[in-house]
């Protein structure tokens, strides 16, 4: 019963480091310029996602289509893993990374 | 393919006998990315890593599973009908941007079939099987056009 009393803070302690680290700001969600999607939709799918107007939109799909990639959030994991997940089932090619 | 009518309920297309037949050859192509496709991170594999692209996997199955369920009812006729000498395409909301995703699935896939090329192919130089693949990319782009056009501007 003691040994289980003692433990327990530390088991606490270490679940909610790692919970802030997953819900602090470290990961960039970033889209990939492929020669295949449409670039209308490509800007429909952040509009869905993301929920942003048409207008910062256009102007990521641009930025992928003219630079090779756009950053598009910046997040925790958990939040960085989402939107990966939404775009990916539209087929956009999107990954998460660190935030360096 | 033309719109006719939008409103909360979703959308309603008149499509016309050729458009009806392409529409169901690419629905029954669906799925053609393979899953080991989408990758979640371009980072060296970690821990992390690892179970971030196990929740993806997951995430996808699932997607699929419901995507390919539009898709059936699509295709054994429950949203596409025949009424006064045309065809009828309904879509709720939800069903107009799950047709999308298959729509691009057939088409990403295609273009992976074909090696995934960085520029315009030469006609010349595809075999009948690569044509086949280069047919269903354009198809799927060509209806994905359609469907974005009636979600931006329904009015036109």
């Amino acid at each position: 019963m003691v040994e289980t009393i003692e433990a327990l803070p530390e088991t606490v302690e270490e679940q909610q480091t790692k919970s802030k680290q997953d819900l602090e700001p470290g990961y960039v969600v970033i889209c990939w310029n492929d020669p295949v999607n449409l670039m209308d939709y490509v800007t429909h799918v952040f509009q869905k996602v993301f929920g942003w107007p048409r207008q910062k939109a256009e102007f990521h799909m641009r930025q992928v289509h003219e630079q090779g990639k756009s950053v598009l959030a910046r997040e925790s994991l958990e939040k960085a893993e989402h939107y990966v997940h939404q775009l990916q089932k539209y087929t956009l090619h999107a990954t998460l990374e660190r935030d360096a | 393919m033309k719109l006719v009518e939008v409103n909360d309920h979703g959308f309603r297309f008149h499509l016309a006998l050729r458009d009806r037949a392409l529409l169901l050859h690419l629905l029954e192509l669906y799925p053609r990315v393979p899953p080991a496709h989408h990758q979640v991170t371009r980072q060296a594999p970690g821990d992390q890593a690892r179970e971030a692209q196990e929740l993806l996997d997951q995430a996808l199955a699932e997607q699929r599973r419901a995507n390919q369920k539009v898709a059936s009812k699509l295709l054994s006729g429950g949203a596409l009908w025949h009424e006064n000498h045309r065809w009828v395409l309904a879509l709720s909301h939800e069903e107009i941007e799950i047709l999308m995703q298959v729509l691009n699935d057939v088409r990403v896939g295609s273009w992976l079939l074909l090696g995934a090329p960085e520029q315009q192919l030469l006609l010349e130089a595809l075999d009948e099987n690569k044509t086949q693949h280069l047919v269903a990319m354009e198809l799927a782009g060509f209806f994905q056009a359609q469907l974005l056009q009636a979600i931006q501007h329904p009015a036109s």
